[in-house]
């Protein structure tokens, strides 16, 4: 079977179904006929939208880590938590692999990955070299899995509920712009599908 | 139109989603140019020494503390079983039935599906393996729920009189959680394959 055809066609990431890639109307999205999986859409305004998501998840990324979380107090001692501190504490205690893993899940690979998606759309738009778009989507195939930083926020509400009834709670900033980049950050992997990310760069490069 | 590609020799790249061709052995993608497959024997091996080095952690994740409370010098150790009957008791049961399933039944649900899917690789099976194989991928981080909460915990309570401290388990947990993600990327999907067409 020669590329030419091998590139007509797409395999469903779910159930491993293969279709024929039709060509689609501006803001329709093509499913997979046995599940229903979504496998890729048309859409003309990718590379500004993923800039523009990018670009708001990286900030709200950053107030989430430069802010305090969740702050507790009892009879007037106060401790806080976000990110940085918590991971500081972690390995301060002696808890390396813990504290190691959770700098990957939570503070190095989500920062990667929207820096990544941000740093594509740039690449894109002023025609940076293939080579260069290459390597970030393929970084992007390999750390975008690992990003936990939604798992962290249901995390935080349980640990709220362990301590509500021992300690005073009170929400900080962070807290709110951590939900706003999770929100972003799922609309961004769900709406731009990496199928599209590479037709876009077969478009530009080949 | 969609056509079952176990009937052709194809095999889509995980990385860039690329239709390759199925050449039996060592596949590297035409695309992105990133080797997606190796012989399907090596591929099998590993994903069962990620999955036996999983199953080894969580073992040791369930007898160990997860969590140790240190109030006014008294150590209070806590196992990730004895939380969840712990939060049951105290009348906390939808956060006991989170961790229940995020830290109990998630993996050895992730476990079995694994163990079934390597080992029924000889065997014509139902069409619903690579949707198993699926479900295996996504649900495989959640467990992490019980080591952020501890993470939390010993990072907020580090008061003067009561401290939480994370016991050895949170460490074990983490560790199991990594490798079983490992045996689920490591995983040749060819082996499904392979199964249905023999």
């Amino acid at each position: 079977m020669d590329e030419k055809l091998l590139d007509t066609l797409i395999i469903c990431p779910k159930c491993q179904a293969l279709h024929s890639i039709v060509e689609l109307e501006e803001d329709t999205k093509a499913h997979c006929a046995t599940c229903n999986t979504l496998l890729y859409k048309e859409d003309s305004c990718l590379v500004d939208k993923m800039i523009a998501l990018s670009l708001s998840a990286l900030l709200f990324f950053i107030i989430s880590n430069s802010f305090v979380i969740v702050q507790i107090d009892l009879l007037g001692s106060e401790e806080f938590m976000n990110i940085p501190a918590m991971l500081l504490r972690l390995f301060d205690s002696g808890f390396y692999i813990v504290g190691l893993f959770l700098s990957l899940f939570l503070f190095i690979l989500p920062f990667m990955t929207i820096s990544i998606y941000l740093l594509l759309g740039v690449a894109y738009r002023l025609g940076w070299s293939g080579a260069y778009a290459k390597n970030l989507l393929i970084t992007l195939s390999n750390i975008r899995l690992w990003n936990m930083v939604d798992i962290f926020l249901i995390s935080i509400l349980i640990a709220m509920v362990k301590l509500v009834d021992l300690f005073a709670l009170h929400l900080g900033i962070a807290f709110y712009s951590l939900i706003l980049y999770v929100l972003l950050d799922i609309y961004l992997s769900k709406s731009i599908k990496m199928f599209n990310l590479w037709r876009e760069y077969e478009r530009r490069y080949r | 139109m969609s056509v079952d590609i176990d009937r052709l020799d194809l095999v889509r790249c995980p990385k860039c989603e690329a239709v390759n061709m199925d050449t039996h052995s060592d596949i590297v993608c035409r695309r992105c140019e990133q080797k997606i497959f190796n012989d399907t024997a090596i591929a099998k091996q590993r994903t069962i020494a990620y999955l036996v080095t999983g199953i080894i952690f969580f073992t040791i994740a369930n007898i160990y503390p997860m969590l140790i409370i240190d109030k006014f010098g008294s150590l209070e150790k806590g196992t990730i079983i004895g939380g969840v009957v712990e939060l049951w008791v105290s009348g906390s049961y939808f956060i006991s039935a989170i961790i229940l399933i995020a830290s109990i039944f998630i993996p050895i649900i992730k476990f079995i599906l694994l163990i079934y899917l390597l080992s029924s690789t000889n065997h014509r099976q139902s069409n619903k393996k690579h949707t198993l194989f699926h479900i295996t991928e996504m649900i495989g981080p959640w467990s992490m729920i019980d080591v952020f909460v501890v993470a939390i915990l010993t990072s907020l309570v580090h008061l003067a009189n009561i401290k939480i401290i994370a016991g050895m388990a949170a460490s074990a947990f983490a560790l199991m959680v990594f490798f079983t993600l490992l045996a689920a990327l490591s995983f040749d999907t060819r082996l499904i394959k392979h199964s249905r067409s023999s």
